[in-house]
């Protein structure tokens, strides 16, 4: 079990960062990235080999997310969730001003498609165009495609940002 | 050459163009729209990138591994023998389709003319007699007709 601990202790960061990126309050992540974990715990435990511990957790945990959130457009009409528990700043001001900012970004994600999404947020995490197909499912040459029309719907609507960023 | 797309622009950003083939790597040097381009896109892929980690939050603190009350470790003696059915799983088959390949030819049955007249002389039944009168006999024979047991009723 040393070896579960070392990857627990190495990846449990990452893990938590991806699965904020979905619409997931603060509670959840915590128990979804328990989830993650505990399931890698079996593959463990029933002496399953895991080659490629990253992209397993990777793959894991955005199913999870997807999963969680599924189930909550089942139940609940989506809401604004970015600004809710995810820990306090100083000033009042400047929470605001972030929670707008996420706002227009989850917004502008919720626009583009499932898959998508998902791959500009596997993007966002720095991972290879071969190991996001391993995550998100989608066929290696398909990534590039994927992505390039993803950024392209992205870009209007980021532009205030953007136009700010290339004027630089 | 005609210019190069979103999607092999976004690649080259990447580093994930296996091999960017020279005339198009020097239609990138020379052609400023596709310049222009591909300034844009890595503005855009930044951006983006920086945008969405933003959203991420970090935890607190790792917290320590619960391994939950319902989860109780797998005993020895059960991976043992979780072995040893995986073992006979695949045995089982292995010899069920052994045997199968191995099955001896069944021979074709074969009398002799000799036992089929004993046959017919042993079993002639008159149909025109009751059958109470009519002595039965029952005889078993092996693959090659020859009669190995006898019996009356």
């Amino acid at each position: 079990m040393e070896q579960f601990n070392d990857i627990y202790k190495q990846h449990y960061t990452s893990i938590y960062r991806l699965v904020s990126k979905f619409r997931v309050n603060s509670h959840e992540a915590e128990d979804i990235v328990q989830d993650v974990f505990v399931k890698l715990y079996l593959q463990f435990n029933s002496g399953n080999q895991v080659q490629y511990p990253k992209t397993w957790l990777y793959k894991v945990a955005v199913n999870v997310c997807i999963n969680t959130v599924n189930r909550r457009k089942e139940t609940e009409v989506l809401e604004s969730i970015s600004h809710l528990e995810y820990g306090t700043s100083d000033s009042l001001e400047s929470d605001i001003d972030q929670n707008e900012r996420e706002e227009i970004i989850r917004s502008a994600l919720l626009k583009l498609k499932e898959q998508e999404r998902l791959i500009v947020i596997l993007y966002s995490e720095g991972l290879s165009y071969k190991e996001i197909a391993e995550v998100s499912g989608v066929k290696f040459t398909s990534v590039s495609q994927n992505l390039s029309r993803a950024l392209e719907k992205l870009r209007p609507l980021l532009k205030n940002h953007y136009y700010e960023m290339l004027n630089q | 050459m005609k210019c190069l797309t979103n999607e092999q622009i976004q690649r080259f950003i990447d580093a994930e163009m296996p091999s960017l083939q020279p005339d198009q790597f020097q239609h990138l040097t020379a052609c400023a729209s596709c310049q222009e381009l591909y300034k844009e896109q890595k503005v855009l892929a930044q951006l983006i990138k920086e945008q969405i980690n933003s959203v991420a939050k970090s935890p607190e603190r790792i917290p320590e591994f619960q391994i939950p009350a319902s989860i109780t470790p797998i005993a020895p003696r059960v991976k043992r023998f979780l072995l040893w059915a995986k073992v006979a799983a695949l045995l089982i088959p292995a010899c069920f389709v052994w045997k199968m390949a191995n099955k001896p030819e069944e021979k074709e049955f074969k009398p002799t003319a000799e036992s089929i007249q004993l046959y017919e002389m042993c079993n002639s039944v008159d149909a025109n007699t009751a059958f109470q009168e009519n002595m039965i006999i029952t005889t078993i024979t092996d693959v090659n007709g020859k009669v190995v047991k006898c019996g009356t009723n």
